[in-house]
């Protein structure tokens, strides 16, 4: 009887241990896991944050090529502006050219009409002359009495024509002195109006800030901008390749587990194996008697799901010392 | 169009960490724990271009699924990726029509590289 109690706390003591070790096995599993797919879970965040900043980049080089159309579109809008200035450089120039034969023509045509007024003024000084003979010629007359009067007569004609001559002069001249200031006024409004030079100046400018603009964007984009981009979008493809490859690394986990399952089937397997020797020794009864240990080890063996594992069992049970560590299996076949 | 991968693991760790590098590589993915419930998908209309199959899971093992699979997948690439290096099982596999076999654990940029040959086009 006291046999029968001992046998029952040994085997509920040993069923303990079995359970005790299978719990802390199946912990390590579960605690494992758990990481394995918090890591995972840190490591598709990362992932997916590269992700957003590359397609970020994306839409940013997208952008840039749009930035480089406006800047192609400016350049071209620049040698078109070149193009016309070259075009209208010769313009100006013919235009200017003329433009001064006009006022050369003009000043020479004002010339005239003021040298016309000096030839009036003389006419109209003789006239006086004349007027001043023609009286002088009636007072002769006078003293001569009737031999006189027909000479009279003719110079009072003579006077009449010399006034009307002077104040046709003086009209003619007043005309011209209208005229020639009306010409001297257009052509001092003419030249202030007409200022060809700033407006070539101006198209010279704008020429000029047109290519320190272009070389402007140039020098921003090409070096500051594309460089940038390029660099971020090189470190997300390193980003992109490490976490590939620790999601791969992170197989280790399912290779523990499968490893530690196998230890609780056989520690299962070994628990049952002492109680029925522990049976055997406190029974006489032969039927009672465990089976061979040699064919527990055999099922330990056809368990194992590694190489690892069956090198580790050959050096440990069978003693085999030479027993190649190194896993030759190629890791990667393709059929 | 992404290419679509059956993943058949009962491993959470196995079946997260293939779905997150396929992701990142513009595959879609599904996913069975086992070679009962990647069957049950197939039969139900699913049409993966490409799967990846553990061995040892419990209902039904890899080999198992491959020889049930392999009549209605008749050309689609099925890659064995298990911890088990038994040359006898790998045999079995690729009698029974796996394109290829991988021992855990296989770097991510090495199975993208092999899915790539396997799967042309991506």
């Amino acid at each position: 009887m006291e046999k029968k109690l001992l046998e029952k706390e040994i085997l509920k003591k040993l069923d303990d241990v079995f359970e005790l070790l299978s719990k802390h096995l199946s912990t390590t599993i579960e605690v494992t896991e758990k990481s394995s797919l918090e890591l995972i879970k840190e490591l598709e965040y990362l992932y997916k944050n590269a992700k957003e900043q590359t397609e970020l980049i994306r839409d940013s080089v997208s952008s840039g090529k749009d930035f480089i159309e406006i800047i192609e579109n400016v350049k071209n809008q620049m040698n078109r502006s070149e193009e016309a200035i070259k075009i209208l450089e010769p313009l100006i120039d013919s235009y200017t050219k003329n433009l001064e034969t006009g006022f050369n023509r003009i000043a020479a045509l004002t010339d005239e009409i003021n040298n016309l007024s000096q030839l009036l003024n003389g006419i109209k000084d003789i006239a006086k002359k004349i007027n001043l003979l023609a009286l002088n010629a009636t007072i002769e007359a006078a003293r001569a009495g009737q031999y006189g009067r027909g000479f009279a007569v003719v110079a009072d004609e003579v006077r009449k024509l010399s006034v009307k001559t002077e104040n046709v002069s003086k009209q003619i001249i007043s005309q011209f002195t209208r005229i020639s200031d009306k010409m001297n006024k257009e052509f001092e409004n003419l030249k202030k109006e007409v200022i060809y030079d700033k407006e070539l100046e101006r198209l010279q400018v704008a020429e000029s800030r047109l290519k320190e603009l272009e070389s402007s964007i140039n020098a921003t984009s090409r070096t500051v901008l594309f460089d940038l981009i390029l660099k971020v979008h090189e470190q997300n493809e390193v980003v992109f390749k490490t976490v590939t490859n620790l999601l791969g690394k992170i197989q280790f986990q399912d290779v523990v587990r499968q490893n530690i399952e196998v230890v609780i089937e056989n520690l299962k397997e070994l628990s049952e194996y002492n109680t029925s020797l522990i049976k055997s020794l406190v029974s006489s009864d032969e039927s009672e008697k465990p089976e061979d240990i040699q064919k527990l080890l055999d099922n330990f063996y056809q368990r194992y799901v590694t190489k690892s594992q069956r090198i580790t069992h050959q050096k440990v049970i069978n003693n085999e010392t030479n027993v190649e560590e190194k896993d030759d299996t190629p890791k990667i076949e393709l059929f | 169009m992404s290419k679509t991968v059956l993943i058949v693991d009962d491993s959470a760790t196995m079946i997260m960490s293939l779905k997150v590098a396929l992701d990142m590589h513009g595959f879609k993915v599904e996913t069975a724990s086992n070679g009962q419930e990647a069957l049950d998908k197939v039969r139900s209309g699913l049409k993966p271009d490409l799967v990846i199959t553990d061995v040892n899971m419990p209902v039904m093992n890899g080999i198992e699924f491959i020889k049930n699979v392999r009549p209605i997948l008749r050309f689609t690439p099925i890659l064995v990726l298990t911890t088990e290096s038994e040359h006898s099982k790998r045999d079995e596999a690729k009698k029974l029509g796996a394109t290829g076999w991988l021992v855990k654990p296989v770097a991510g940029n090495d199975l993208i590289s092999v899915i790539k040959k396997v799967l042309p086009g991506t």
